[in-house]
Parts: structure tokens; C-alpha cells; sequence
């Protein structure tokens, strides 16, 4: 019954999302949004397309993410109805990972469904312009519709753990402060991250932090970052730190 | 010896402030709350009721001290205590949601949830469960508030101020609920409130709070029926005794409040040659102003 309330709270933001990833995906399927064939001769020109996809998804599913992270207990605590909701009988945590937990399903959901549109552009192009990849990318064995999967796969993967990040650190915000207003630090949080790195590599070109989005490819030549994985599972335990940490402040909270 | 549904021992809640500057809201407060009873909490604004609730419904953390509630510790052991407990604390609900879906919504979390009393006291009160909670008016939250409580079945009601703000039509309404169908039953009920005349109706002990200290904690009968006001004259008048709560001179008229044994203190004054000019009963609200300290204020409730 908790879930239910945190559906109608999410739902309008959900459904939104929702309806202009299907409109977005129409609009692909009767060819109102196609991407120029790659060169045939340039495997990089195939790889920017997808790493330029990569990017692109970010800013939809970040604000997506950043929405979604300001609904929940934080919320609740903001509109004076967190005393009613925390006199029901569970325990904190209990009603916290049933918020962190629907809401990353609907941003997985969405992350997945906007990768489904980008493979589709993704298989278009290069449809359309032949086998571009032309064995560059270690893949053995790999048929296009195979490789193209999985190049995708991988940029939802990149795409869910940007906006996960983003979501768990908004969520995080609004329990740390106890009201929705946490958006505002969790952006400022974000912005200042990224701001500081820029100053800093800025006076001092060997400071560099590291990047929020996930390492695609190699940066010498062809293929995927070997360390792909490892870097995947490190940003999932940064996702899963911030929850906890709300846990732990919710619970050492007075209402 | 009755069983306590609700006790504190030495509860201190402080709260740290700016440079080292903490505020104690409550104050080595010790309650006792019998099973079957209605008590009523009393105290000004701020003096530390909605803080004690807190603690006892688990959403704040004692800074010191001890309570139980249903035999159980709120901060241990919150979950128990609230499956078992109805709390009113802030009055506001879940404003995107009408009252049917705060009853589908509640259903699921509390064991003994009853449809049938919820129906019952929708109708009762007549609350417009379809409308949305962020365009009811205050006396229906408050209503929608109780109802909830109520329909959890629960064996303690703890309520904060549940009266504030409504006008008679609806305060007598709440109270007809509480007294006849919910305290009827034998269950219990705490109710923190400043208006003096409304718990004067319906609660059997009261506890006065002020500046997070309890200054009394009695039967309401107890009260009405030893506790009496004594001016006297005379010279060398004593300024303390056991059994007085306050003592107070003002041109040459000396006046006790005295928790028991009225006559007999009175008679000891005259014993010591004092001129005794009256022996009055007090009622809550004389009783409380003594309490406070304020015993000039006369607030509006008691003029009227």
C-alpha cells in the first residue's frame, strides 16, 4: 500500500517520461528522426555516434532522476505529514528502500526504454551504412543485431548509473535537510562537483576528478574500457552509499 | 495496583542550541498513565506535551531518562507501540489523498484496522471522505485525523491538542467520540491540551506540565474534591508545609492551596491564632493558574 502512495506521487512524472520516450520511439520507427550512416572506413565516426547518444540520454534521464529523488519521505517530512506517515507501524528504513526502490525501478525503466530507442537508431544506422564496426571493436562472433545489443546495453548501463547517482543523491538531499528543497542541494552538489574540477584542472592540468559518467571506450584505439565492470560496480556502490546514508540520518532524526 | 499503559521515568529531551546554548524542553518528567483512564495532559504552549508525545510515539529521541508505552520502549521497540497505539500529533495528513484513499492506504498497516468503524465515524462526524485532504477545513482534518486513529482499533489514544483551533459544534462531537465509544470500552486515552474546560469534562486524571517539569498529576475527583484555597490573617503565618502547593501574601491576607487534609490545616492556622476568612473549593482551572504561576492571567475560558 506504500508503493501505491509513492505511484501516485511519481505518477504524472513517470508517465510523462513515459509517453515522450513512445513518441520519441514513433517518431524513429516512421523515420521523422534518422542519424547519417556511418563511414564504413571509420569505425570512429560509429562510435562517436553512440558515445554522443550516451551523453545525449543523461540530461533526459538526469532531470528525470533528479524529480523522482525529490519525492518520498524527505518530501513527506517537508509537507509536516512526515510525524503521520512515521506514527504508521514500520520501521524507518522500511518506508526509505520502499521509496529508493520504486523510484530506481522507474528510472531503470525509463533508462531502458530510452536505450531500446537508441538501439533503434543505433541498428538504422548502420543498416544503413553497412558493417562500419568492421571487426574493430573485439567482438568475436558477434552478428550486428548482437553487437549493436550490446553496445546499447552498455549505454544503459552507463545511462542508469548517471541517473541513479543523480537519483540517490537527490533523495539523499531531501532526507538530509527534511524537505523537498533538497533538489537545490543535490544540483548545487552536482554543479559544484563539476565546477570545482574544472577550476582545479584548470590551474592545475594534473588535478583531474573523477568523471561522474562511465568510460565507454578506450581511449587508444578501438574497444571497450576493459575496466568497464569494475567501474560499473564501483559507481552501484556509490548509488547504494547514499541510501544508506539517508537511512542512517533518518533514523538518528527527531520529527 | 493498575496496570500503567503509559510511564516515564526522569525523560529529559534538550535540544542543543546555538554556542553551546541547549534548551530543555522536558525536564525529568515522570507520568504515570493507568489503563481505562483519560488523562489529561496539561500546559501551556511550549511547555513540553507535544515533545513528550514525540518521544513516546518514537519520532524523537530522549536526550535522558525513560518511557514505556504499552509495557514497551518507543525508541526500541517503536513498531509494536504503534501497531497497538492510535497518535494525533500534527493533524496534517497526506494532502494529495481524499479520505478513502487515506483509509485504503492506512488498511494495510495496522492489524486490527476496521472498515466498519471507519464507515461508522465517517458518518458520524460527517466527513467528506471524496474530498482531498488539502481542501478540507481544519475541523474536518481534525476529524479525518481521529477517525484514523480510531479505526485502527487501537488500545491507547494519544492525542495532542486535538481541540485547538475547532469551534464547540465539532469539539463536542470529537469529545462524544472519545468518552462513548472509544473510552467506554475501557481503553485509554492521553490527551494533551490548554483547554482547561474541556478536560475537565471528560478526563479522570490530569498532569500539569510546565516548563517540560510535571507539576501535578492527580485524579480529576482527588482535585475537585480535597484540593482547596485558604486565605487567612494573622501574624507569623507559616510559608511552606507539606501539604500546600502554593503559598502567597498580599496585603496582609495570606493564601495557601492545599492538595488535602483542608480542614485540618486550617485548623492548625487557627491554632496559631490566624483568622481563617475562607475555605474554597478550586476547580482545574484555579488549580492550574496556581501551577503556572499566572495566576493573574485569567484566560477567556474561565471568565466565560
Amino acid at each position: 500500500m506504500y508503493l501505491w502512495k509513492y505511484w501516485r506521487e511519481s505518477r504524472i512524472i513517470f508517465v510523462w517520461s513515459m509517453v515522450l520516450i513512445a513518441m520519441l520511439f514513433v517518431a524513429v520507427l516512421r523515420a521523422r528522426v534518422t542519424m547519417g550512416g556511418a563511414s564504413q572506413e571509420d569505425f570512429r565516426q560509429t562510435v562517436g555516434m553512440i558515445i554522443f547518444f550516451f551523453y545525449l540520454q543523461v540530461v533526459p534521464l538526469g532531470f528525470l532522476a533528479w524529480l523522482l529523488g525529490s519525492l518520498g519521505v524527505g518530501r513527506d517530512l517537508g509537507e509536516n505529514s512526515g510525524s503521520f506517515l512515521l506514527t504508521r507501524p514500520r520501521r524507518r528504513a522500511w518506508f526509505l528502500w520502499r521509496d529508493w526502490g520504486f523510484g530506481m525501478t522507474q528510472v531503470a525503466l525509463a533508462t531502458i526504454f530510452l536505450s531500446a530507442v537508441i538501439w533503434l537508431i543505433v541498428h538504422r544506422a548502420l543498416v544503413a551504412a553497412g558493417d562500419p564496426f568492421n571487426g574493430r571493436i573485439p567482438m568475436p562472433g558477434m552478428t550486428e543485431p548482437v553487437l549493436v545489443t550490446t553496445l546499447c546495453g552498455i549505454i544503459c548501463a552507463g545511462g542508469l548509473v548517471i541517473a541513479g547517482l543523480i537519483f540517490s543523491v537527490t533523495y539523499f538531499s531531501t532526507i538530509l535537510i527534511q524537505n523537498s528543497r533538497g533538489t537545490l542541494l543535490s544540483a548545487g552538489l552536482f554543479v559544484g562537483y563539476l565546477a570545482l574540477g574544472a577550476v582545479l584542472h584548470h590551474y592545475w592540468p594534473q588535478v583531474e576528478f573523477p568523471s561522474l559518467l562511465l568510460q565507454l571506450f578506450k581511449q587508444s584505439g578501438p574497444g571497450i574500457n576493459n575496466h568497464l565492470p569494475l567501474e560499473i560496480a564501483a559507481r552501484a556502490a556509490l548509488i547504494l552509499l547514499f541510501p544508506i546514508a539517508a537511512q542512517v540520518v533518518l533514523e538518528h532524526s527527531d520529527i | 495496583m493498575s496496570e500503567l499503559v503509559v510511564e516515564t521515568r526522569s525523560l529529559v529531551k534538550r535540544y542543543d542550541g546555538y554556542r553551546n546554548k541547549s534548551v530543555t524542553a522536558v525536564d525529568r518528567l515522570n507520568v504515570r498513565v493507568e489503563r481505562g483512564s483519560i488523562y489529561g495532559f496539561l500546559g501551556r504552549n511550549g511547555a513540553g506535551k507535544t515533545t513528550t508525545i514525540r518521544m513516546l510515539a518514537g519520532l524523537a529521541k530522549a536526550t535522558n531518562g525513560s518511557a514505556r508505552v504499552l509495557g514497551l520502549d518507543p525508541a526500541s521497540d517503536p513498531v509494536a507501540i504503534l501497531e497497538r497505539t492510535g497518535f494525533v500529533i500534527d493533524k496534517i495528513l497526506l494532502p494529495s489523498m481524499n479520505g478513502n484513499d487515506l483509509l485504503r492506504f492506512n488498511r494495510g498497516f495496522f492489524p486490527r484496522w476496521s472498515d466498519a468503524l471507519a464507515k461508522r465515524y465517517a458518518e458520524a462526524l460527517e466527513i467528506p471522505m471524496d474530498r482531498k485532504v488539502k481542501k478540507l477545513s481544519h475541523g474536518n482534518k481534525t476529524k479525518l485525523c481521529l477517525l484514523l486513529a480510531l479505526a485502527q482499533n487501537p488500545e491507547l489514544l494519544v492525542l495532542d491538542e486535538p481541540t485547538a483551533g475547532l469551534d464547540p459544534v465539532v469539539t463536542d462531537q470529537l469529545l462524544r467520540v472519545l468518552v462513548e465509544d472509544f473510552a467506554n470500552d475501557g481503553r485509554t486515552i492521553l490527551m494533551s491540551s490548554h483547554h482547561l474546560s474541556e478536560v475537565e469534562k471528560i478526563a479522570d486524571w490530569v498532569g500539569i506540565i510546565d516548563q517540560g517539569k510535571l507539576l501535578l498529576e492527580a485524579r480529576l475527583d482527588d482535585i475537585r474534591s480535597h484540593y482547596r484555597r485558604i486565605r487567612a490573617i494573622g501574624e507569623k503565618l507559616p510559608l511552606s508545609a507539606p501539604e500546600t502547593l502554593a503559598v502567597s501574601s498580599s496585603e496582609g491576607v495570606t493564601e495557601y492551596v492545599v492538595s488535602a487534609g483542608a480542614e485540618g490545616f486550617a485548623a492548625g492556622l487557627r491554632s496559631n491564632g490566624a483568622t481563617v476568612l475562607d475555605v474554597l473549593p478550586m476547580n482545574l482551572s484555579e488549580i492550574f493558574l496556581v501551577l503556572v504561576g499566572k495566576e493573574n492571567y485569567v484566560p477567556v475560558e474561565v471568565l466565560a
